[in-house]
Order: structure tokens, then C-alpha cells, then sequence
């Protein structure tokens, strides 16, 4: 196996990224972290209230974890720039993971905007994770665009259906040559293993971890299907066959009793 | 009268006092005056003017 991931100029030993989104409370976060592995974690910008309780989530992220700031509440790439904006004054940070929507049904990204907003914050020297629905066009225009990888979604956001969309992320994971992380709709271990299989280069899970009964246990659970996957898919997957072959070797001493 | 995120209050004068009074953190947040940024150097010598519309943004959980 590969010793690291490399990426936005950082050697990660994890393809785990976690998002911190619905988490019972951010005082699980030191641990998903130390126990799982994750290096990369996401984060979203929101009018904040100090008479509301008001917990830093930077409080509880440790040290030398990526903050990955995602623009989620943006319906336009002019709002995801400022958000971006945003994320980089709050704290030194230029990973932004572009999330524009204006469904809010189904949450599909506009493919069009995240674009355009791609092309603007990745000339500005951010790393820009653009959060896409899968469409190989799309993301050939983000590679052109300079982002730093394409997140195609498996499937809805916080449906768990896994990767319902995997015959249009195959042909980008085959065509586009920077990194694809699948983003969205992975909720079981396997699928976050079916998804390495298939050569994504890493995978964000939210839903899937945070509103687990145990989510310190359920990002271990993933991170083990994570290096399994990556695991196999390095060392090569074997192809299917129509029928069968059998694994003990074939003898005909049976013949003569 | 100004808005802090939305809500109406009487003019603090200045960014520190503002951030006091309504106990909100130093580190962590970004405060938007009428839609712009605000940087954080600019907090000292920013005068607060009567319908400023204020936002202070931080991270919370997100995917």
C-alpha cells in the first residue's frame, strides 16, 4: 500500500474525511480523531449567538487536523466566495470544499456556479474540493478550473443509499487524473469499501458517522473499510466470471476406488 | 439603532465593546459590517454608525 495520499500539497495517511455536521456534541471530536485517523475534517461558517450556548467548534479540533471549510448555505458562487472569505479570516485556513444549492429536496450542487466559483477561489490560492453532482463534463471544466480534486456525490445527502450514482463517478474516477473523493450518501462501511474499490481516492462521510448510535465507533468501522478498499484496489481486483472455478485443485484419484 | 445578526440594539461605539457586551469571543469569528468583511485589524479603528447592519459568523458542525 501506498504510504501516503497526497494532496493539496499535504501527505495524508488517511482517505477518511469526516464532516462535523448533526454530531451530538463537538466533544467527540478529539476522539473520532485520534481513533479513526482522519486528518481532514469539514466545517461550515453560521451566525453564531453567545446566548445560545454558544461552543467553539475550533475548541475541540485538534492540532494539525486540516479544517476544511465548506460553503454549505450558498446559492451562488458569489456567496460561496464569501464564505470562503469568511473561513480564511476566522482562522489561516485554504482548504474550502464549494457546496452551492438551491434544491432543497434532493440538495443537488449547481455544477454551473460551483464552476465559476472554483475558477475565482482557485486563482486567489485556495484549495478548492468542489462538491459536484457526478458529470464527467463538470468535472473536466474543474480541472481546467484549477481545483484540487472533484467530489462527486454517491448519493443524496444524508440518504445512506451509498454510491447509487456509480455508473457516472466510474467515468470520471477513469478520465479525470486529480483526485476524486466521494462526497455524500455513503452510510455503511461497505460502501465506503466499495468506493475504494473502485479507485476513488478518498471519501467524506457525515450523516453516516454523526447520527450513529456510536460515532467514535462508526468512524473506526469506516476507516477500516477505507484502507480495505484502498488496500485491494492497489494490489488489483479480480474480475467476475459467468461460471465457475473451482479453488481446490482438481484430481482424479477418486477414479480409482 | 444597529442589527447584530439580525437583532436590533442600541449603538455600541466601537467593535470591542460590542463583541463585550454581548459576549461574544475574540478568536473564532468574522464580523461582517453591511455585508463586507471586516478584518480584524480593521476592529479598533472601525466607528460603529447608527443602521449598521452587523453579522458575527464562526464555524459550527458542517459535511
Amino acid at each position: 500500500m501506498k504510504k501516503y495520499f497526497e494532496i493539496g500539497g499535504k501527505k495524508l495517511k488517511s482517505r477518511l474525511f469526516i464532516g462535523t455536521g448533526k454530531l451530538p456534541s463537538y466533544k467527540l471530536i478529539p476522539e473520532i480523531v485520534k481513533k479513526s485517523g482522519t486528518e481532514v475534517l469539514t466545517v461550515a461558517v453560521r451566525k453564531i449567538d453567545p446566548q445560545a450556548k454558544y461552543e467553539n467548534i475550533i475548541d475541540y479540533i485538534p492540532k494539525n487536523t486540516i479544517v476544511m471549510v465548506n460553503t454549505s448555505g450558498a446559492r451562488n458562487a458569489k456567496e460561496a466566495i464569501k464564505i470562503a472569505e469568511i473561513g480564511s479570516e476566522i482562522m489561516k485556513t485554504d482548504w474550502i470544499k464549494i457546496e452551492i444549492e438551491v434544491d432543497s429536496k434532493y440538495l443537488l450542487p449547481d455544477n454551473e456556479e460551483t464552476i465559476k466559483a472554483t475558477a475565482y477561489l482557485a486563482k486567489k490560492g485556495y484549495k478548492v474540493f468542489p462538491y459536484i453532482s457526478p458529470d464527467l463534463i463538470t468535472a473536466r471544466k474543474l480541472v481546467d478550473s484549477g481545483a484540487i480534486a472533484v467530489m462527486p456525490l454517491g448519493s443524496f445527502i444524508g440518504t445512506n443509499k451509498g454510491l447509487a450514482a456509480k455508473f457516472l463517478i466510474e467515468p470520471i474516477i477513469r478520465e479525470i487524473e486529480i483526485p476524486i473523493i466521494i462526497d455524500a450518501g455513503i452510510g455503511r462501511p461497505s460502501h465506503a469499501a466499495k468506493a475504494m474499490e473502485m479507485g476513488a481516492d478518498a471519501i467524506l462521510v457525515n450523516t453516516a458517522i454523526a447520527i450513529s448510535n456510536d460515532p467514535v465507533k462508526m468512524a473506526v468501522a469506516l476507516a477500516q473499510a477505507v484502507k480495505a478498499g484502498r488496500t485491494a484496489y492497489e494490489i488489483g481486483i479480480l474480475k467476475e466470471s459467468e461460471f465457475a472455478n473451482p479453488s481446490s485443485p482438481i484430481s482424479k484419484f477418486l477414479k480409482n476406488i | 439603532m444597529i442589527t447584530i445578526n439580525d437583532k436590533k440594539v442600541n449603538n455600541p461605539k466601537s467593535i470591542f465593546e460590542l463583541l463585550k457586551k454581548y459576549s461574544y469571543p475574540h478568536q473564532g469569528i468574522c464580523i461582517l459590517v453591511n455585508g463586507k468583511i471586516l478584518k480584524k485589524d480593521q476592529w479598533k479603528k472601525y466607528r460603529i454608525k447608527d443602521g449598521d447592519k452587523i453579522e458575527i459568523v464562526g464555524f459550527v458542525g458542517g459535511g
